[in-house]
């Protein structure tokens, strides 16, 4: 693949230092990291040991595992690779193919990380559409319904979720439950004296503390405010937009001024930080026509915490993906223990060539 | 001869039951001396085979046998969503309820929902995620995810499950249980809304085997001698109208 030389050439002009990271990666590293769902998406094989190893499911983790093992603690990486990912029985998507793309450690800017990869599309001559996602806004509005504090982070890590708001609806509904929190049993002598009263052993690694302390606060959870069905309607609305930049910018703006939101002032400014997000990285590089702008894109992905985009065809089919990116500071801190932000990207060459212009 | 193969558990109460329930209906399975090799005398065309009871699940899935008495929490584990198997009918014996259970002393895990907080809180706490022991690991993901249960991991349990909590192996489990006694005995209770399956023992067919015309004839011919009626014909709509047969 000639285009192969070309892409390989945009990564060149960042200056990126090339990383060859291994297939095989410790299963335990990405069972922790995303969760026993890998088992579904990623090919696991264990050793004579009984170690287990997966065939890598994606560049992004095994190349900064490598340069962060060879001291790289700031610059731009590179790698090209083949990745492996379980599809579902009968279907039609691959199940190895290869990646070629960027990893920004330490900090960076969103809008030359995009500008990267639609140079990737171009040197492809590869027409993509593009979509942008930006937690921050969703935060914004999180932050804007005012919810009390012992329900925002179940709102925020429900909503986090692919399903989402139905998750968020039942958790109001079961979490108001005080069942089991016994008054008085809020400090672990109290709860040891009851165990023993009541005949129960205390067993497992979960400290009774912990118990105790979680028992008052669900006293406290049953007495706080639950979210209201308004509140939850201003985030469903604002996560089910997804439209071309302009209109979807003004539909938001919309949005600021639902009953739900306790603050709209904390709407509108997290809107007035999207909209000069976008104008930012539309400024470093041309959009594509019809770059679609959806705050909720990215919600349940493994790694992304913050600003995301992925890159489509759409003459290869619904949902046909070229590649995408974003920032992902909690797991580059994961990894290396220090605060070191990362951010970046990859593309699918193959892909690339088949939506060829 | 029609060919027609039944997998039948080789040992134990549940092919002691399985026996009970086929001779109350005239058809009575002799095994010979050994154990090998067994015969209806009144059904002389279906082949008996004894084989352990997990392994009639796979068996029942890789088409290796038409039929099979099995349990529908092996059945289920061995085949998500019944795609290469079918029910033919619940035989009413081998009762028992895949749970999630977690610590007694858990007393603010009242519901699945307070057991994923916890999960989540223990991540956000200690960095480091739940751990749940089952030896039913595709039913178990599939529960909890579709409970919102995120923060765990699956610890394979070899041996005597319900001890892995106390032990220290495992924050809770996902195991069979009957009467909850050998739960209790170990410290730990059924989380609300955590019954995952309710299970029997059920004869259930193979997608997956070669069934032709005079198959599904012996199939109806047996079922009638058991007397069900319906699940033959249910069944044959299934092979023909259903899922296209999988790969070999």
């Amino acid at each position: 693949m000639p285009e192969l030389g070309a892409l390989r050439a945009v990564l060149d002009a960042l200056g990126a230092a090339w990383i060859d990271p291994p297939v095989l990666q410790p299963a335990e590293l990405y069972l922790e990291l995303s969760g026993e769902d890998l088992r579904r998406r990623a090919f696991l094989i264990a050793d004579e040991e009984g170690e287990e190893h997966c065939l890598r499911p994606d560049m992004t983790v095994p190349a900064l595992t490598a340069a962060l093992a060879q001291g790289l603690r700031a610059g731009v990486i590179a790698y090209e690779g083949l990745v492996f990912r379980r599809q579902a029985e009968g279907s039609a998507r691959e199940s190895e193919f290869v990646q070629i793309g960027a990893e920004w450690l330490g900090a960076s800017d969103d809008a030359a990380i995009v500008a990267a990869a639609l140079a990737c599309c171009e040197a492809a001559n590869a027409a993509p559409l593009l979509r942008l996602g930006d937690i921050a806004l969703v935060e914004g509005f999180i932050d804007a319904c005012g919810f009390h504090p012992l329900w925002r982070a179940r709102v925020r890590r429900a909503l986090m979720r692919p399903d989402g708001l139905a998750r968020v609806a039942a958790e109001a509904a079961a979490m108001g439950d005080a069942r089991g929190a016994l008054a008085g049993v809020d400090n672990e002598a109290a709860l040891t004296d009851h165990l023993a009263s009541m005949n129960i052993a205390a067993i497992g690694t979960r400290p009774l503390s912990e118990i105790a302390a979680r028992l008052e606060r669900k006293r406290a959870l049953a007495r706080a405010s639950k979210p209201t069905d308004a509140q939850l309607d201003a985030l469903a609305q604002l996560i089910g937009i997804e439209a071309v930049c302009g209109p979807a910018l003004m539909q938001i703006s919309a949005l600021t001024a639902h009953g739900g939101l306790a603050d709209a002032a904390l709407a509108r400014a997290a809107l007035e930080k999207a909209d000069a997000h976008i104008a930012a990285i539309a400024a470093a590089a041309p959009l594509p026509q019809e770059t679609r702008f959806a705050p909720g894109l990215g919600r349940g992905l493994a790694y992304y915490d913050g600003f995301i985009f992925e890159l489509e065809a759409p003459t290869l089919g619904a949902r046909a993906s070229l590649g995408g990116g974003g920032r992902y500071d909690a797991l580059v801190k994961r990894l290396s223990g220090e605060d070191i932000a990362g951010a970046g990207f990859a593309v699918r060459p193959r892909r690339l060539i088949e939506a060829r212009a | 001869m029609s060919g027609l193969s039944l997998a039948i558990p080789s040992k134990g109460r549940l092919q002691e039951q399985t026996r009970d329930y086929f001779a109350a209906r005239g058809l009575s399975i002799e095994i010979d001396g050994r154990g090998y090799r067994a015969r209806i005398a009144a059904a002389p065309g279906v082949d008996v085979r004894l084989i352990s009871a997990s392994e009639i699940a796979r068996a029942l899935r890789a088409g290796e046998v038409h039929l099979g008495v099995t349990g529908a929490d092996v059945l289920n584990e061995a085949d998500p969503g019944l795609a290469r198997t079918f029910s033919l009918a619940p035989l009413g014996f081998g009762r028992a309820d895949l749970v999630l259970a977690a610590p007694a002393c858990w007393l603010d895990v009242v519901t699945v929902a307070d057991f994923a907080e916890v999960c989540a809180d223990q991540r956000a706490r200690t960095g480091a995620r739940a751990r749940i022991a089952t030896k039913y690991p595709r039913l178990a993901r599939r529960f909890l995810e579709a409970q919102g249960v995120g923060d765990y991991r699956l610890v394979e349990s070899l041996g005597a499950t319900e001890g892995a909590p106390a032990a220290g192996a495992a924050d809770a489990i996902i195991d069979i249980t009957t009467t909850g006694a050998t739960l209790s005995a170990n410290g730990l209770r059924i989380v609300e809304g955590g019954v995952i399956l309710r299970s029997e023992a059920l004869l259930a067919a193979s997608r997956a085997a070669d069934w032709d015309e005079g198959k599904h004839a012996a199939l109806t011919a047996l079922l009638g001698a058991l007397g069900l009626d319906g699940p033959a014909e249910a069944f044959r709509a299934a092979c023909t109208g259903g899922a296209p047969a999988p790969p070999a």
